[in-house]
């Protein structure tokens, strides 16, 4: 897959938030893309997932059919668990598809949290449901918004392999703050 | 032991005022005007050892589930179509607004006039539940959380899933608020339409002859009997709602764990 993304413009209330943005991202590669608070990151996310429309500019190769994404709120089914919030996105085709979730989340959570409400967990814990839904899901493409916001260090450098072991083959957009996470994803870095 | 003292606690306060409305009724000293408990008690225990006692029951107590879970059905189809089709929404506004505005007792001689004395309670319950049920599913939906929308439009989660596990959770806490107002006022509704109608075999019809015959005492027994059919009916109802709570299966466990990460 190839995204090439020419002169995308986005501004709200006159301010212009993304001013003449021009990416080419290919699959197979983990994309970090780095600035500060207010640069356009989430804005760009959202024009990509559909949520927003750019004021001027293209996007061309993006299947919106085959996108995920993990979203900068965790948007969990608090009242349900995390296998439930994991199934509930999956397609029904997909063999076997609760073992894998249950599976999948064991990995990255403890087993007594998987039965229960998500209202329970921590706020690092629903990050690694948001995540582990994100990447079970059949994708080419995975936006993912700030996903190791709340993770200590031993739990992000788990995430991470996780994420890379998923992706694999895929393209990844990832945002972060962190020189170190770009190291850790052997990303590529882009600057907004 | 907190529990123990605070039950002792409600029953001494049931019991002072059972006192004193004794005292009161021995101080009238007129059965007619002011009964005590006792007599209520023994006007009861009277009427539970006949079996028309019970036929009357079933009776009001048929008519008026019927009323309030057809109402009940119809209140949340119509809710979730007009949030669907607002088109919908907009044709049953301005007959949800003339509903809600006539007043029980017109309906009562229109309803005696269109279906007769056997279905009043029926037709009042309906009348009464639906635009209660309408209101509160319409905002239960809308409550929905915006962002976890958007998760299923992008995640293209299926309608029978947004439902299941979007919509439900969000309508479920207003269909509860709502029931526990409508399930009370069809049963004050229906009452009185039967009261208004005198079905044969209906409690109205009952509280009817205790004032043709200035019977107060059958009439408080009467009025006992459905002040606890309706909170049994209330909590019977409430608990099955309950059930489709997506919390429920959670509850017996202990909840509020919060892990680290």
């Amino acid at each position: 897959m190839e995204l090439v993304i020419s002169q995308l413009s986005k501004s709200f209330d006159g301010r212009f938030v993304l001013d003449d943005v021009n990416l080419h991202l290919v699959s197979g590669n983990i994309y970090c893309l780095m600035g500060p608070s207010g640069s356009g990151k989430t804005t760009l996310f959202h024009i990509l997932l559909g949520l927003v429309y750019a004021d001027s500019g293209e996007i061309n190769g993006l299947d919106k059919e085959r996108i995920s994404a993990v979203f900068q709120e965790n948007r969990l089914c608090e009242a349900f668990t995390p296998v439930d919030n994991v199934t509930m996105v999956m397609p029904k085709s997909l063999e076997n598809h609760k073992s894998k979730a249950r599976e999948a989340l064991k990995r990255l959570l403890p087993d007594e949290s998987l039965d229960r409400p998500v209202s329970t967990l921590s706020g690092g814990m629903k990050r690694r449901v948001a995540i582990i839904r994100a990447l079970l899901v059949p994708f080419d493409m995975v936006i993912m918004d700030e996903p190791f916001t709340g993770l200590d260090e031993g739990t992000k450098q788990q995430t991470i392999s996780y994420i890379k072991e998923q992706s694999a083959g895929k393209l990844v957009l990832i945002s972060t703050h962190q020189e170190e996470d770009v190291q850790l994803l052997n990303g590529i870095k882009i600057h907004l | 032991m907190k529990a123990g003292i605070l039950r002792f606690k409600k029953s001494g306060i049931i019991l002072f005022w059972l006192f004193v409305w004794q005292a009161a009724s021995m101080a009238v000293h007129n059965n007619i005007i002011l009964v005590g408990p006792l007599d209520v008690l023994y006007a009861l225990i009277g009427q539970v050892r006949l079996a028309d006692f019970w036929l009357t029951i079933g009776f009001s107590f048929g008519k008026i589930s019927l009323g309030f879970l057809s109402a009940f059905v119809a209140g949340i189809f119509a809710g979730g179509a007009a949030c669907r089709y607002p088109l919908i929404g907009d044709f049953l506004s301005p007959l949800m607004a003339l509903i809600k505005s006539i007043p029980v007792a017109s309906f009562v001689i229109l309803a005696l006039i269109w279906a007769g004395s056997e279905n009043l309670s029926v037709m009042i319950g309906f009348l009464v539940v639906f635009p209660i049920i309408y209101i509160q599913t319409m905002a239960g939906i809308k409550s929905t959380d915006p962002h976890l929308l958007e998760m299923a439009d992008i995640f293209k989660m299926s309608e029978a899933k947004r439902f299941f596990y979007l919509y439900r959770p969000a309508l479920l806490p207003y269909l509860a608020s709502g029931c526990r107002v409508a399930l009370g006022m069809s049963w004050k509704s229906g009452i009185a339409a039967e009261v208004i109608g005198v079905p044969l075999h209906s409690i109205g019809e009952q509280l009817y002859l205790s004032k043709i015959y200035l019977n107060t005492a059958d009439l408080f027994a009467w009025t006992l009997v459905i002040i606890v059919l309706s909170a049994l009916f209330e909590s019977l109802f409430l608990w099955l709602l309950s059930l489709a709570s997506p919390g429920f299966r959670y509850k017996k466990k202990k909840r509020g764990t919060i892990w680290n990460s």
